[in-house]
């Protein structure tokens, strides 16, 4: 399961959100992207999804185009700061999604991957206007993982997210990765991207200025991975 | 079942359990209420003053009520981004706009049903008129779902919306009185303002409360013109939304 991106640009009226991305994700690959707020991290995935359908240049999933329903078949994806639909019960919402993709619903199958997140299956029956933040996205989490795409796409999962719930979610990327699922995910926090990715994508100004192994990118500075990637983003500035 | 009938089928499951959707019981209640102390405050024709009551109350709070649905369920959908969750599944997205039309239209047309029950029950009128009545408030409220659906994904913000749902409303029950006395100043336009007689939401064709009232005569075959007009006025509507939502950016 591929991600081909070529000479990618999305622009906002005269705002140019991407410019000239090149990018090639392959099976079984985790990549990171990293960015400043406003770098265009969410364009960039969100174009990969299929929501942002204006642009230039080409994204192919698996040599087909974004929005051919056998891309999207082979995608699961996790906005930013999402709330599944607050009437929904979780097993209503764990079922619509799978429904969606052609898959059956299995309350045991759904149970032993809510377990592995740490929610507790009582809750799945309960209505989702009553759960946390946390709950939220690890239901989010849930439903992605369960319709076992090959391609999984997730922007700021940690976001908001207790240390607690922190480790759980990043145990998750571990089960994902298990599985050769192609994880393309965003994050400000460096430190646990490094943990779950093996590459590495920085974008400035909707630029890409790195593409590497997190080893790589420490290398741009002697001390920690947040002073490199500002070294990276501050060279990118000066040329 | 088909990825419309599954949208279709969560956006009931969703309503169901929504506070709003349980509002319509005390809403009838108070409609009911309403049209009795009608009947009893009105000095003459108490009687006739419940039955113009309860038609237009029914018939406005229906309306009220399915818009209302319609504009909080999706708008919810896209402000919390659910919606992003929806369609980056193996669906179009016009098979998610008409899964979301086919509920909130199931929707109506049990609202109606009641509201005719009720009428019936409470002998408001015959009921092969009530029958024609509520009949084509069900073919407005269908309309008004497919223009709420399509200015809630045009606009996606709530001030917005709620000016243009209500302006569609407006204007559907203003165009035939503006178009008439259009007509009546400048003889020489009547056909030009024939066609904006029709290409504007025309929705006083959806009533037949005279007939209901022993005012005028009514046959099955009022509701062929009004079908007609429904069907190809949801058609164009459905066209302009699938076309602006194609090349939408989420």
């Amino acid at each position: 399961m591929s991600i081909t991106i070529k000479g990618l640009s999305k622009l906002y009226g005269k705002f140019k959100a991407l410019s000239e991305i090149d990018l090639n994700i392959q099976t079984g690959q985790s990549v990171g992207l990293v960015g400043l707020n406003g770098a265009g991290k969410t364009t960039l995935l969100k174009t990969i999804v299929g929501l942002i359908v204006n642009f230039d240049g080409e994204v192919l999933i698996n040599n087909h185009a974004v929005n051919d329903r056998e891309a999207k078949s082979n995608i699961s994806f996790l906005p930013e700061d999402f709330s599944p639909p607050l009437y929904l019960t979780g097993y209503d919402f764990v079922s619509y999604m799978l429904r969606l993709y052609g898959r059956g619903f299995n309350k045991e199958e759904v149970d032993a991957f809510a377990d592995t997140l740490e929610l507790q299956k009582n809750a799945l029956s309960q209505p989702i206007r009553t759960y946390s933040k946390g709950m939220r996205q690890k239901l989010g989490l849930l439903a992605v993982m369960l319709p076992d795409t090959g391609i999984v796409i997730l922007d700021e999962p940690l976001s908001g997210l207790d240390p607690g719930a922190r480790v759980i979610v990043k145990d998750a990327f571990g089960i994902l990765r298990k599985k050769v699922k192609t994880l393309f995910f965003s994050s400000h926090i460096l430190t646990d991207l490094e943990e779950v990715a093996d590459r590495l994508v920085v974008i400035h100004e909707g630029k890409k200025t790195f593409d590497g192994t997190p080893e790589k990118l420490r290398s741009f500075s002697g001390r920690s991975l947040e002073d490199a990637f500002l070294q990276v983003i501050r060279s990118n500035q000066a040329s | 079942m088909s990825r419309i009938g599954i949208i279709s089928l969560y956006t009931l499951q969703e309503v169901r359990r929504d506070r709003l959707f349980w509002g319509f019981v005390p809403l009838m209640f108070a409609v009911i209420a309403l049209s009795f102390f009608m009947r009893e405050t009105t000095i003459v024709g108490g009687a006739e003053a419940f039955n113009r009551s309860y038609i237009a109350l029914t018939t406005l709070a229906a309306t009220a009520f399915i818009v209302l649905l319609v504009v909080s369920s999706l708008y919810r959908e896209i402000d919390s981004k659910a919606i992003y969750m929806v369609v980056t599944k193996p669906l179009s997205r016009y098979e998610y706009i008409l899964g979301k039309f086919i509920a909130f239209s199931l929707i109506s047309v049990g609202i109606i049903v009641i509201s005719f029950t009720g009428a019936v029950a409470l002998g408001v009128g015959s009921v092969k008129p009530l029958a024609v009545h509520y009949i084509l408030t069900a073919l407005e409220q269908i309309i008004i779902i497919m223009a709420a659906l399509t200015i809630t994904l045009g606009l996606r913000s709530l001030p917005s919306i709620i000016l243009g749902v209500a302006g569609f409303y407006i204007i559907g029950h203003s165009t035939k009185k503006m178009v008439d006395i259009a007509m009546q100043m400048a003889q020489a336009w009547v056909p030009v303002l024939k066609v904006f007689y029709y290409l504007f939401p025309s929705l006083s064709f959806f009533n037949a409360q005279a007939a209901v009232l022993e005012l005028g005569p009514v046959s099955w075959s009022d509701i062929i013109f009004p079908a007609g007009y429904a069907g190809v006025y949801l058609a164009v509507l459905f066209l302009i939304l699938s076309i602006d939502i194609r090349k939408r950016d989420f």
